[in-house]
């Protein structure tokens, strides 16, 4: 015999209400590994969709990220080529583009509205992957067109009438301060499932935007990685090589991301918080009720020199053994709710500020579960201590004569 | 020979609401090693209320109790109760064994205190089941076993570490006649191998007569 042999039978004596206390800390384990995933799941997503967004790491000219341009351009990367070429052989990257910032004034002839510009290299819709989705006609492409091509938000074709291939003119500030025009095609409509830069967003080549401005300057170089995690390693090296560009990595830019994480670790910390409790409860109350129910074998057992911390051992080895085999079959409830998820393909509605649902999905996390178990583990054995110790502290004459 | 049990002056009363009940009145008692002592007397004479003294179940309110020319008065609960892990084991009335394990892990029980290497204690344990007539029985839980196996196995449990001193309460009590007398000559057989001291408390004249001494308490007194 060993103690937790011990303890394991002991748990057997009332099976009905042993089952129940398994139960909730199942429910409970499974319950945290849901909703963690889920938020797991979500951070991983707009992490991905940030950095997707803006690159990984974006370099910029040293007073751009702290300072507003007093001209279009005016803090632009003139020598970008070549700082591409030196850091596209690091195994970390998988490509680097320019990115031009401007905005101006869009007009169909009758009617002008302002709109946000960026002028892109059309290989960065194959680098980002889907970050909006195309109503009518199609993504800007490579070839050289009669009239330079521009994507619209689909508010902002709304407001100018605009269908694919309808003629607009860009009516911008140039690098020195002069006005400047230029006629341009819409070859695509699109949307970003956020209505506010779906009202103002407008795509077009980086040398449109290059023409209209009249520079040669980029706004960005956007640097994308292979994998998120290599960001701040990398960024440590572009900084020392690059002392006198400006640096930001996707998560200085990514306030969404940083505002949803800050939300949702308040929610679900809540969340977890009251699981705990009701866990740690629900054990006590059964432990109290072990305890008073063996009251005369605790004295039985004192009378025979068992120590108080040992017989409080024996209760909190039981209390070892109902969290264990209750997270146990969390994680496996949990696991099996992710697989049931990832097959149903159940759709979430647009979250604020968004026109899109999404689908969803729950992440089984190893982490989360090597924090979660010893955690309601811990709470239980806790939740076991306090009662037991209630029980030991009666005088061993008096628990003899418990009936 | 030394006593092993020496009570000078011992009282001990308790309330039952707000009467005060004297339990033990100036008790003065001398058990020798290995006697078979017996404490008779009618319900409520105070035969449990010594035996708990005795057993450093409970502390007198008054008077000197010396276990083996140890000052017991003087120890802390934490001393107490290595003295009974060491020195002391009992025997209850309705038995006390652990449901859970079978008669032969509660006859372990004790060792299991003690730190013993788990393969000594199943020798140990082995050998004292075969003893004790269980060996068939070894692997049942108590439920199975009968009233008088079931004594068997707690006397086995109170002898497993060989104590100094046996305290039995009314061990008889639950028997058939049959029964009691195979119990009764296992405790004998088992004190005068052993050396151990066996103080009893019990009705049974059976068990009195085959006593070394018996002591009538009265109103918590000794006659």
């Amino acid at each position: 015999m060993n103690w937790l042999l011990y303890a394991a039978r002991n748990t057997l004596r009332n099976r009905r209400r042993t089952l129940i206390t398994v139960l909730i800390a199942c429910i409970g384990t499974a319950a945290i590994m849901t909703s963690g995933g889920f938020a797991i799941y979500t951070y991983d997503g707009l992490r991905e969709l940030a950095a997707r967004d803006s690159g990984h790491l974006i370099l910029a000219h040293a007073d751009y990220f702290d300072h507003d341009e007093e001209a279009p351009m005016a803090l632009g990367l003139t020598d970008y080529p070549s700082v591409a070429k030196a850091l596209l052989p690091e195994p970390e990257v998988r490509n680097i583009l320019p990115r031009v910032k401007f905005s101006g004034l869009v007009s169909n002839g009758d009617k002008s509205t302002i709109f946000i510009g960026s002028g892109i290299d059309p290989e960065e819709f194959a680098v980002k992957g889907p970050t909006f989705t195309v109503t009518s006609g199609q993504r800007l492409t490579g070839a050289e067109q009669e009239l330079p091509q521009v994507m619209l938000g689909q508010t902002l074709a709304r407001a100018m009438h605009a269908q694919v291939g309808s003629g607009l003119t860009l009516l911008g500030t140039t690098a020195e301060g002069a006005l400047n025009a230029i006629d341009v095609e819409v070859v695509g409509i699109f949307t970003t499932g956020v209505p506010e830069l779906d009202e103002r967003l407008l795509l077009t080549h980086i040398a449109t935007a290059q023409t209209l401005l009249v520079s040669d300057k980029v706004s960005t170089l956007s640097i994308y990685l292979s994998d998120t995690d290599d960001t701040d390693a990398l960024a440590a090296r572009v900084r020392a090589r690059y002392p006198e560009l400006g640096l930001q990595t996707w998560l200085d830019q990514a306030f969404f991301y940083k505002k949803v994480r800050d939300l949702y670790n308040r929610i679900f910390g809540t969340l977890g918080l009251v699981i705990m409790v009701m866990v740690f409860f629900s054990v006590s109350n059964t432990m109290s009720m072990v305890v008073v129910e063996r009251t005369r074998e605790i004295g039985t057992l004192a009378a025979m020199g068992t120590r108080a911390g040992e017989i409080i051992r024996n209760f909190v080895l039981e209390a070892l053994v109902i969290g264990g085999l209750g997270t146990a079959l969390g994680l496996l409830l949990s696991a099996l709710i992710t697989l049931l998820l990832a097959l149903a393909d159940i759709q979430m509605p647009p979250p604020p500020g968004r026109s899109d649902g999404y689908p969803l999905a729950i992440y089984f996390s190893w982490e989360l579960a090597a924090l979660t178990l010893p955690l309601v583990i811990g709470v239980c054995m806790v939740a076991a201590f306090i009662a037991a110790r209630r029980g030991t502290r009666k005088p061993i004459v008096e628990a003899l004569a418990h009936v | 020979m030394a006593a092993i049990i020496n009570l000078e002056q011992v009282s001990k009363s308790y309330h039952l609401g707000e009467t005060r009940v004297d339990a033990l009145i100036d008790i003065n008692l001398a058990i020798s090693a290995g006697e078979f002592a017996a404490i008779a007397g009618p319900s409520g004479s105070g035969k449990s209320t010594l035996l708990n003294l005795c057993g450093l179940l409970d502390r007198p309110d008054s008077g000197e109790y010396r276990l083996e020319g140890r000052r017991t008065t003087e120890l802390s609960a934490a001393q107490l109760t290595e003295l009974r892990r060491e020195r002391i084991g009992f025997i209850f009335q309705s038995f006390n064994l652990v449901p859970v394990i079978s008669a032969a892990e509660n006859i372990e029980y004790p060792l299991l205190l003690t730190g013993m290497p788990a393969a000594e204690r199943r020798r140990t344990v082995a050998a004292l089941v075969e003893r004790v007539g269980l060996a068939p029985y070894a692997h049942h839980l108590p439920d199975r076993l009968s009233g008088g196996q079931r004594q068997r196995v707690a006397i086995a449990r109170a002898l497993i570490k060989r104590p100094a001193l046996v305290i039995a309460d009314e061990p008889t009590a639950n028997l058939d006649t049959e029964t009691a007398t195979q119990v009764i000559d296992l405790m004998h057989e088992a004190g005068r191998e052993q050396g151990t001291t066996f103080l009893i408390a019990t009705h049974d004249e059976r068990m009195v007569s085959r006593c070394h001494r018996a002591l009538h308490l009265t109103d918590g007194v000794i006659q």
